[in-house]
């Protein structure tokens, strides 16, 4: 297990990163979500060695990585957010390389190779230098250098970025695969995977933790500000509705059916039981009603504009 | 250690580095050779090997400038600094990849004294002290040239000041005499000790006192450490 424990980064009197903790256990995967300049890549930049913190301790099963020095690092696999290839080696030697850095025994280099170049999908370059791979080969044997050693925790700086479409689901079963037995760290641009695939997220903004947890946590969090429900209904529904305590907004959707509004009703409450009986007596009948379920973007966009 | 040193040497050949370093190395000591000692029909060494030394102190940064820059200007470096492997085998691997390079031109070199031995008879004990100095001597300028390398992210400020640190070496000896000054009156005697080049001459001259290869491998050993300092360093520094 991973635990970080008031991290901060400072660079003279810039605040990075700012008392970040979090937990992350064998089978779990964490996403780190934020804007640009949120202190993603700074905080896996930290977790991964590669950066020291300012203040603050990151302990691995319970024993501070300080302590654990070289071991801890044998535990780590990192892909960075530009995977760090040497463009003179093949796929094979910037392989051969990292399992000499990560103390790999030379007879079992081979085969771990092999078996991770299949797994990512870059068996059939393994002779090409890294040049002249294109973005999605580069991303995908930095995540194969990253997993040299089976490490317990893998830190993957945007996995995802650069592949085409199938190449993004193919990385994205594996990373679930990893999840299973291993502890994960990934940060995206791309809400949708990051709802996808993890099973807890932080959200950074300036470098500062604004929400943790699983989807649902973090949505309770936010959710009694915001809650929304679809609904389509007869003329004079909007109006009447406005009268409804707790409705923050009102939205004017393109009508589906014939004769029928529909509206997107925000409110600060649920408001799911109270609206049709709020129609129903104002004379005006309900077709359909559709709780929105909360999505990750609009968490997402919410907290960065508490902050903006 | 084995691994940063195995990448290492094959970066130099994989690129034109490695090739380019050797053939200045070996042509300009082909014109050295046959301008002291075809046309000069001398089998002493010293001023082939003393300008082979002038020749390597300035293109030595050809060798080093790209040693530790390149892997930051790349981010490469978060391979090693992630790794479990230390930084002090990070620091030795990379040299001593370079000095294969350095050894593979003074075989090359090697050659010359062959083609005197043919003719001439050799005195090989001096044959091997002109080596063993040289060794010294290009390990320093390595050692200099792979520190300043590490303390930047441009290959070309790297070559620049790895010039501009063994010229100041070279010079530190000639400068001596004439800083003479009542302010500081230790300058002279400091310039002189930490000079190379006299210890050079000396070792290679075959007078070989233990002081002379200690302060050579003295000297290696601080540069070599002062690389893996500042590398350290910058885990706290780098943004």
């Amino acid at each position: 297990m991973l635990k970080l424990d008031q991290i901060s980064k400072k660079y003279h009197h810039h605040t990075a990163l700012k008392d970040l903790s979090f937990t992350v256990e064998r089978g779990q995967i964490m996403g780190l979500l934020g804007l640009n300049g949120a202190g993603k890549s700074t905080a896996m930049n930290v977790i991964a060695g590669y950066l020291a913190p300012t203040s603050g301790s990151i302990s691995w099963d319970g024993t501070d990585v300080r302590r654990l020095g070289p071991d801890y690092l044998c535990e780590v696999g990192y892909l960075p957010e530009t995977p760090p290839l040497h463009p003179e080696l093949t796929v094979k030697e910037c392989m051969e390389y990292v399992c000499g850095l990560k103390r790999i025994r030379p007879g079992k280099r081979r085969q771990h190779i092999q078996q991770l170049c299949e797994m990512t999908g870059v068996a059939d370059r393994m002779n090409s230098p890294a040049r002249s791979l294109s973005k999605g080969y580069r991303q995908r044997v930095g995540l194969a250098q990253a997993l040299i050693g089976n490490p317990g925790l893998i830190v993957l700086d945007e996995p995802t970025a650069g592949l085409d479409p199938e190449q993004i689901v193919s990385i994205r079963e594996l990373i679930r695969e990893l999840g299973r037995e291993h502890a994960v760290i990934l940060s995206s641009h791309i809400l949708s995977e990051v709802e996808d695939v993890c099973s807890a997220l932080i959200i950074l903004r300036r470098g500062e933790t604004v929400a943790s947890g699983t989807l649902a946590q973090i949505a309770a969090q936010v959710r009694h500000k915001d809650r929304r429900v679809r609904i389509r209904a007869g003329e004079g529904a909007e109006e009447a509705l406005g009268g409804l305590p707790g409705v923050t907004q009102i939205i004017p959707l393109p009508p589906r059916e014939l004769g029928w509004q529909e509206l997107m009703v925000c409110a600060e409450n649920d408001l799911a039981e109270m609206i049709p009986r709020y129609l129903l007596e104002a004379g005006i009948p309900l077709r359909m009603l559709h709780p929105m379920d909360v999505e990750l973007e609009d968490l997402f966009m919410k907290l960065m504009q508490e902050g903006a | 250690m084995l691994s940063v040193m195995k990448r290492e040497w094959r970066s130099y050949f994989y690129t034109a580095t490695g090739y380019v370093f050797i053939a200045i190395f070996w042509l300009l000591g082909a014109a050295f050779f046959f301008l002291y000692n075809i046309l000069a029909a001398s089998a002493d060494l010293t001023d082939l090997f003393g300008n082979l030394s002038y020749l390597f102190m300035l293109i030595v940064p050809l060798l080093t400038m790209r040693l530790f820059s390149e892997e930051h200007r790349q981010r490469t470096d978060q391979l090693y600094i992630s790794s479990p492997t230390p930084l002090t085998a990070v620091v030795a691997g990379k040299f001593l990849a370079a000095m294969g390079v350095v050894a593979v031109s003074l075989l090359g070199a090697g050659l010359y004294v062959l083609i005197l031995a043919l003719r001439v008879s050799m005195s090989w004990g001096a044959v091997a002290a002109h080596y063993l100095a040289f060794l010294l001597l290009g390990g320093s300028y390595v050692a200099a040239g792979l520190l300043v390398s590490a303390l930047t992210d441009s290959q070309i400020t790297a070559a620049v000041l790895t010039l501009a640190v063994n010229m100041l070496l070279q010079l530190a000896e000639m400068s001596s005499a004439s800083l003479v000054t009542p302010w500081l009156p230790f300058l002279p005697a400091l310039l002189k000790c930490i000079a190379l080049n006299s210890r050079y001459a000396q070792i290679a001259s075959g007078v070989i006192y233990p002081t002379d290869i200690g302060y050579f491998l003295l000297f290696i050993s601080v540069m070599l450490c002062a690389a893996v300092l500042v590398l350290d360093r910058r885990r706290h520094r780098r943004r």
